[in-house]
């Protein structure tokens, strides 16, 4: 037969029934052992949630710079890969471009973006020759996309003179008149 | 006004916790930490990483007000990862310093019983020490120790029970002492 004192656990964790909890209370005021062991625990229990426990395990204040200078340098490690992706897309449109020998003139309605910046970026990515580069508007100001035009045919030696100025002479003043204007 | 869990279904971003948010509750993540790992180098370790992982999937917190468990839900994952690659080496066996904060300073007498107990915890198994710690230092609910450390409830309890009758044991010499002085300063008193 289960005696009282085997409620101990239960009574401890708050998962006695009530009908069974206040006969264990009762219990109580006659088991001494019973209560020195509710006693106890109670005491162990004020021990672990007391405030010095806080100031006895408190982290160094280094801690606290290091996970924060990692989240920083985990951010702009993002910002790289952002970059990069532009890069790639560049790439790509300038590939797709020159494979599919798209000429200028089949795309002269395309929306051009009113920015000067991503000129000077591919420019270092082409180094400028024989090129056209038409920065495309896009929605975020944050992401620059570029289209490459290849001066010359696919599989040809021979360059084919699109515009008078070649990518290599352009600056963003002509750039701005030439390529807002019909003469494409 | 909907409720609020409805509103972060409909607009999650505006419920994901800023790192400052996260920030406050790297105390914890390190309080837990210590248990887990036993050193205050690794418990470093392990809470840089959690704080770091946290913040890379802080889109899945919808809820910042479980953002408690899911944070020792993490640090418990990236214990698991720790104790799987054997990111450490072997506990040294001269004891270093084990804690920050007032380990240089003179403890009080009631600092002096806590960091008993919590040395008494410290040699648990570790089941029953994360069980008992997260019950009764965080104060979480059963169910909350258990999505925690991954388990069933009734592995929880079972652990539980286990767990305070050890520390009753072993803290019994010290409570009988400061049990008994406090009897008998009543009774002085009292004279």
């Amino acid at each position: 037969m289960q005696s009282d004192c085997d409620h101990l656990d239960d009574f401890l964790s708050g998962d006695l029934p009530d009908s069974k909890a206040g006969r264990f209370t009762a219990h109580l005021a006659s088991c001494e052992h019973c209560r020195a062991e509710v006693d106890e625990e109670r005491w162990i229990e004020r021990l672990l949630q007391s405030s010095e426990r806080l100031e006895l395990e408190s982290p160094s204040p280094a801690l606290l710079e290091d996970i924060r200078s990692t989240l920083t340098k985990s951010r702009q490690h993002a910002g790289v890969l952002a970059y990069g992706l532009a890069a790639a897309v560049v790439l790509i449109t300038a590939g797709w471009i020159a494979l599919s020998g798209r000429t200028a003139s089949k795309v002269q309605d395309e929306p051009v973006a009113d920015i000067s910046s991503p000129l000077q970026f591919a420019r270092a990515v082409v180094s400028g020759e024989n090129m056209i580069v038409v920065p495309i508007a896009y929605g975020d100001p944050d992401v620059t996309v570029v289209r490459l035009f290849p001066t010359y045919p696919p599989d040809g030696d021979q360059i084919v003179e699109a515009n008078p100025a070649s990518a290599k002479e352009f600056d963003d003043s002509l750039w701005s008149q030439e390529l807002h204007g019909d003469t494409l | 006004l909907p409720e609020p869990r409805q509103c972060a279904r409909i607009e999650p971003t505006v419920t994901q916790p800023p790192f400052d948010a996260l920030e406050a509750h790297v105390g914890m993540v390190y309080r837990y930490a210590m248990r887990l790992a036993g050193r205050a180098d690794l418990a470093e370790d392990v809470t840089q990483e959690t704080l770091l992982r946290a913040w890379r999937r802080r889109h899945n917190l919808r809820e910042p007000a479980v953002a408690r468990v899911w944070l020792l839900r993490i640090a418990t994952n990236v214990w698991n990862d720790f104790l799987r690659q054997k990111k450490f080496q072997p506990k040294p066996l001269v004891s270093e310093v084990e804690c920050h904060g007032r380990a240089d300073i003179e403890r009080t007498e009631d600092q002096e019983q806590v960091a008993l107990a919590l040395a008494a915890m410290d040699e648990l198994p570790p089941r029953q020490r994360q069980v008992l710690y997260l019950a009764t230092c965080e104060e979480l609910s059963i169910a909350e120790v258990a999505e925690v450390l991954g388990i069933n409830v009734p592995a929880v309890k079972s652990s539980l029970s286990l767990a305070r009758r050890e520390m009753r044991q072993r803290l019994q010499d010290l409570y009988n002492e400061v049990c008994g002085r406090a009897v008998r300063e009543a009774g002085s008193k009292e004279d």
